[in-house]
């Protein structure tokens, strides 16, 4: 209902401008368009349904907790991909513990 | 069917909601209605929803009204009343119109309320909502007008040593001189009827006893003879209204070693944490610990979360938790440090090789050995240089991270721990920034370690100052204990912790000196609303939200707005009104906040003399 008197509401304050302003065939001529125009209706051309199987859920870690993870596990994965970077520089100086200042070393 | 409400609206509201610019495109009509249905029946207003931009509906056909005009783009993202199209107005309407619309955007863009006035506030309330989420943030702006303002001086008191209000402000706990008895207070208002004619200006002075602010509840002896109260110690359990309170003996240096005690760390005969019913005063459970030390300073040894409760003992490296039961009930569940899993002893013993002495590493430690050496395996891809890249880090080490004990510890949530190790001579006293330390994260459940830091770490600093509000969330915290400013949920703390990087010599000191804090000690700052720097501003060594004591200054502490930057909202100031003739004693002052009145407790004690209790509320 309250919707209802909002449209009133504003058909009349549109209608009123209008005559106020602009004459009155043109406030006719707008309240008729008005109110013979509905918006179409979107239908979705693909399917819409969610795969068979999902599940959504919650992960019970706050996000704190989730960075601590995220950010071991990227630690404790051995560096695979790195091994073949340094295969030129085998020869050369190990590794220093310059590049340690994430790690947890003394300092 | 629900009637609309006829309200009479302010003048100005009227004009804001009926406006001389109504909307004329449909799409604006479409998107004003699909608002409007979120509104509660019978109220006139239209509720504005700030955050949702206007979509316009498509296929409307292109020549039945002319294009919607762009949303104006304020310096807030608040979607208002659109304007109309141009040729709807003739040019002295629009810009009229458009001058009303920026002086209104800028009034709320100011804050959510329009003005600083009460009355007004109150009338924006009823008819604005406020930014999604943002409801308490919103309302708390109230705390703006009413403020504690006035001062009771000297007021006459018992002669006990005052300790906190609880979080959800039922209680005002207080300690005896003896430090043998507590005395628990329901703080109440003021109520005071005259027979004469009443001073307007002044409150009769059968009013001004501490009586109207705080009724007693009753006084139990928690200590027997030689035990007492520590007076520092203190946890709430809100959800039952229990108190944790912990007694002990005196405290002996020369302690004898004992079985899987470490050196350096003094005994206590006996500390018994007693779980109170605040309500009428029954004492539910006792807890005791013998020939241990367990660091009770300002409750820095226990850490509340929910229903579990961790207690440190330094002497034997152990970390209990306990588990408070509906029915007042303590019961241990975990001990965590000789051993991690519960049936670690039993397998170790049924295998029959902890026969001699202590061969074993404690269970905890043996997981930080083990992730340090798996973080240094990994670090070196090269097999080659492994060896050497391990010998390096953590060989040469070994004895070090074998020598580490748990300083402190904190629940981040039920399963995990947040723990910090750091060298013996640290551990006991107020720690100094320079100490090494290292903050590890522990789950309970697989009894892991899950990542380690060294405390100068600028990776662990990144997560402190993006996330810090994650290391004292506690779901069940009261309603204002979820908005303690702090650097991670206001800008204006953002703001003076940059400052302080920025003038910062060095940065690793700096990262050291943030992290001292953690782990987060529970419960040890005032969920006040008067303490939210983005409602007021105050000198931070004078007073803050943190229960410490600080030296008086003669001045009265400032509470100065935010919003109006030269407008001082109200003061507080400790000590009789008069000020104190002897300039040189020292005089320490600690104040008690209430989470939600306006009222508070300054206390300050003088050597040598009688302490001064100011009352200070809003009259």
């Amino acid at each position: 209902m309250y919707c209802l008197s909002l449209l009133e509401f504003n058909y009349s304050s549109i209608a009123g401008h209008l005559l106020l302003k602009k004459g009155k065939q043109n406030a006719m001529l707008a309240i008729i368009m008005l109110q013979s125009v509905t918006p179409t209706t979107y239908i979705a051309a693909h399917r819409t349904d969610p795969p068979p199987n999902q599940v959504i859920t919650t992960d019970p870690r706050n996000i704190l907790l989730r960075h601590f993870y995220q950010k071991s596990e990227n630690k404790l994965r051995p560096k695979r991909a790195a091994v073949d970077n340094l295969a030129p520089q085998n020869g050369k100086q190990p590794r220093g513990p310059g590049g340690g200042s994430q790690s947890s070393t003394r300092s | 069917m629900p009637v609309a409400s006829r309200v009479p609206l302010p003048a100005s509201h009227h004009r804001f909601l009926t406006g001389t610019r109504p909307p004329s495109s449909l799409s604006h009509l479409t998107s004003l209605l699909r608002h409007s249905h979120h509104s509660p029946s019978g109220s006139p207003c239209p509720k504005i929803h700030h955050h949702r931009p206007q979509i316009p509906s498509p296929g409307l056909p292109a020549a039945a009204t002319p294009a919607p005009p762009a949303i104006p783009q304020h310096r807030t993202k608040q979607a208002r009343l659109p304007r109309p199209p141009a040729d709807l107005l003739s040019p002295a309407d629009e810009l009229s119109g458009a001058r009303a619309c920026d002086a209104a955007a800028t009034a709320v863009m100011a804050g959510f309320f329009r003005t600083g006035n009460l009355t007004s506030r109150v009338f924006d309330r009823q008819c604005f909502s406020p930014r999604p989420g943002a409801t308490v943030n919103t309302v708390r702006q109230f705390y703006e007008n009413l403020v504690p303002s006035y001062t009771i001086y000297d007021i006459e008191c018992p002669d006990y040593s005052f300790r906190k209000f609880t979080d959800d402000g039922k209680y005002l706990v207080a300690f005896s001189r003896n430090h043998q008895d507590l005395i628990v207070y329901r703080p109440i208002w003021l109520t005071f009827s005259c027979n004469e004619e009443c001073d307007s200006h002044d409150l009769p002075a059968k009013a001004k006893r501490f009586d109207s602010f705080f009724k007693q509840l009753y006084s139990i002896s928690l200590a027997s003879s030689n035990e007492y109260i520590c007076k520092d110690f203190f946890l709430y359990v809100a959800c039952h209204q229990y108190g944790l309170f912990a007694t002990s003996t005196a405290q002996s240096n020369d302690s004898g070693a004992s079985e899987g005690a470490i050196h350096g760390v003094p005994s206590i005969e006996k500390i018994t944490f007693h779980l109170v019913r605040l309500e009428d005063g029954a004492i539910l459970d006792e807890k005791a610990f013998r020939n241990d030390f367990i660091n009770l300073a300002h409750s820095i040894g226990a850490y509340l979360y929910e229903d579990l409760l961790c207690i440190v003992s330094l002497r034997y490296q152990t970390i209990h938790i306990l588990q408070i039961r509906d029915s007042g009930n303590l019961v241990e569940v975990r001990r965590i440090g000789a051993f991690c899993q519960e049936d670690d002893e039993l397998y170790l013993h049924s295998h029959g090789q902890v026969a001699q002495g202590s061969s074993f590493l404690p269970g905890i430690k043996q997981r930080l050995l083990s992730f340090i050496f798996r973080k240094t395996w990994n670090e070196e891809p090269d097999q080659a240089l492994r060896v050497q890249h391990l010998k390096k880090k953590f060989y040469f080490h070994f004895q070090d991270y074998v020598d580490l004990i748990i300083w402190k510890v904190q629940f981040l949530d039920r399963h995990h721990l947040f723990i910090k190790f750091g060298s013996v001579d640290g551990g006991v006293s107020r720690t100094t920034d320079q100490n090494l330390a290292f903050f590890a994260v522990y789950n309970m459940e697989t009894t892991e370690i899950v990542s380690l830091y060294q405390n100068s770490s600028e990776e662990l600093y990144s997560l402190f100052e993006t996330f810090y509000d994650h290391f004292h969330a506690n779901p069940q915290n009261s309603l204002h204990g979820n908005f303690i400013s702090s650097h991670a949920n206001n800008v204006h703390a953002l703001d003076q912790l940059r400052t302080i990087k920025n003038k910062a010599s060095s940065s690793s000191q700096f990262v050291k000196k943030m992290m001292s804090p953690l782990p987060y000690t529970c419960q040890s700052q005032s969920p006040s609303p008067y303490f939210d720097l983005s409602l007021f501003r105050y000198d931070e060594k004078l007073i803050s939200a943190a229960d410490r004591h600080r030296h008086c200054t003669e001045h009265p502490i400032k509470f100065i707005s935010v919003k109006q930057p030269n407008v001082v909202k109200f003061k507080i100031k400790p000590g009789s009104d008069a000020g104190s003739s002897d300039g040189r004693a020292k005089r320490i002052s600690s104040f008690l906040f209430h989470p939600f009145f306006p009222l508070a407790l300054s206390i300050q004690q003088t050597y040598m003399q009688a302490t001064v209790v100011n009352v200070h509320f809003r009259r």
